[in-house]
């Protein structure tokens, strides 16, 4: 789709992809707090207005899409700025906004190669936080409709397919009624990862609690960077010959083994290189 | 890794149409229809369609304007949502066992247009097919649970002809 809107003749589109390049060589450069993520609709306007005018829907989708991939390096340099923000729970939130536009671009765009390169690099981030839990709730859903025509989605009289796009418009249930709530639970791999489970009484720091993440960052790797990686586990001197039921040598009021015996996790980072990005010719 | 399993009908389309005194027209959906999505029930005694439902049948629709593809209800269903990333489909009723490839064809297809940009992530499919098929006696079930990628090979292997 990405592929269409290149080779669509018309003065707006060199000018649009010539703006993606610049926001990924920010983004590369490490100058991401740069990149404006504004809403781009305007820098669209006149295309969508001829996409009309033309009758060309595939034009209208073609720029919808377009307007996500560089929404997407928009979103990724936010979150880069949250890191160097250290704003753990914040930048969590701002990884799901990425993955969440990762997919649809993807899903439009199968052969632009560097979609593959931001995945890696944004689940390597992702494997670094704690959370492994999520809550996925169960419901039953009574009455929807849909964004685009307004008719139910509950039966088949409505013509659009949820995440699809129509003229250049993502086609979305809205869910009106949700008869029952049934269940809420716990699952690795759910649709929102939103839904973090947490212990309501830890307490510790977020440097404490993001450990991993925050002694990445200290690596002081580019936030850009495609890397091999190794997590292990190492115990400090102090604990050795430290029985399981004994106070922790750490001064927590715990037993050892509720606390520090798992040890803590260190990384191990091999073959650093930059993300490969495509640049347009324009 | 997957599940497939054979069992006896899921969905008895006669004791639904009765419980939720569906018209006529449903009835005769029956006996016109050869691929007829369905609801299930659950521990609740409750009959609820699966998630992808709606879409799938509208999916089915694009890609096959040659057999009678529809969902049981006339009026709006209701949705059990799982809200989790792996695909539900519902129950999908068909009236010979020779339209099977053709079913798991368009199964197949509408589960790679979902997993499209999902890049290296794992979904798992849970699907139904059920074969009343009058003709030969069939009444028989095969449920599918498993890696989204691994359906279509797995389906390829089952032999219509030894389903009785």
């Amino acid at each position: 789709m990405i592929g269409y809107f290149v080779n669509y003749s018309h003065s707006d589109v060199s000018s649009i992809l010539a703006s993606i390049n610049t926001e990924k060589n920010l983004l590369l450069s490490g100058k991401y707090k740069d990149i404006s993520c504004v809403d781009c609709s305007e820098q669209f306007s006149d295309l969508m207005r001829e996409a009309e005018n033309s009758n060309n829907e595939r034009l209208a989708n073609a720029i919808f899409v377009v307007n996500e991939y560089k929404r997407l390096f928009c979103l990724i340099g936010e979150y880069y700025h949250l890191l160097d923000l250290r704003e753990y729970e914040k930048s969590w939130d701002m990884l799901q906004n990425c993955f969440d536009t990762l997919r649809f671009v993807s899903r439009f765009c199968k052969d632009l190669y560097d979609l593959p390169e931001i995945e890696r690099n944004l689940k390597s981030y992702e494997e670094l936080y704690p959370f492994k839990l999520f809550f996925s709730p169960e419901y039953i859903i009574s009455k929807s409709h849909c964004s685009l025509c307004g008719a139910s989605m509950q039966n088949i009289s409505c013509p659009h397919r949820k995440g699809e796009l129509y003229w250049g418009k993502l086609a979305v249930e809205i869910v009106d009624e949700i008869k029952e709530l049934q269940a809420v639970s716990l699952v690795e791999h759910p649709d929102n990862k939103r839904l973090v489970a947490k212990d309501a009484d830890d307490k510790r720091p977020p440097e404490e609690k993001f450990k991993l993440l925050d002694y990445f960052l200290d690596l002081r790797i580019s936030k850009a960077a495609i890397y091999d990686k190794k997590i292990y586990s190492v115990r400090n001197e102090i604990y050795k010959g430290v029985g399981r039921n004994e106070m922790c040598p750490c001064g927590s009021g715990e037993k050892y083994k509720n606390c520090c015996e798992k040890g803590f996790s260190r990384i191990e980072i091999s073959n650093v290189r930059q993300m490969n990005l495509f640049y347009f010719e324009c | 890794m997957f599940s497939l399993e054979y069992g006896e009908t899921i969905t008895n389309i006669d004791e639904y149409i009765d419980v939720k005194k569906l018209p006529q027209n449903a009835k005769d959906k029956v006996d016109v229809s050869e691929i007829l999505v369905l609801p299930r029930k659950y521990s609740d005694e409750e009959y609820y369609y699966a998630q992808e439902t709606i879409d799938f049948v509208k999916f089915c629709r694009e890609h096959d304007d040659k057999h009678l593809i529809d969902i049981l209800d006339n009026e709006d269903i209701m949705v059990r949502s799982l809200h989790s990333s792996d695909i539900w489909l519902p129950v999908i009723w068909i009236s010979q066992n020779i339209l099977l490839p053709l079913v798991t064809g368009l199964i197949s297809s509408y589960i790679y247009d979902k997993i499209k940009g999902r890049g290296k992530e794992t979904t798992t499919v849970d699907v139904t097919i059920q074969i009343n098929d009058k003709k030969k006696g069939i009444n028989k079930s095969i449920h599918y649970k498993g890696d989204a990628k691994t359906f279509k090979d797995t389906f390829d292997k089952i032999d219509i002809n030894k389903l009785k």
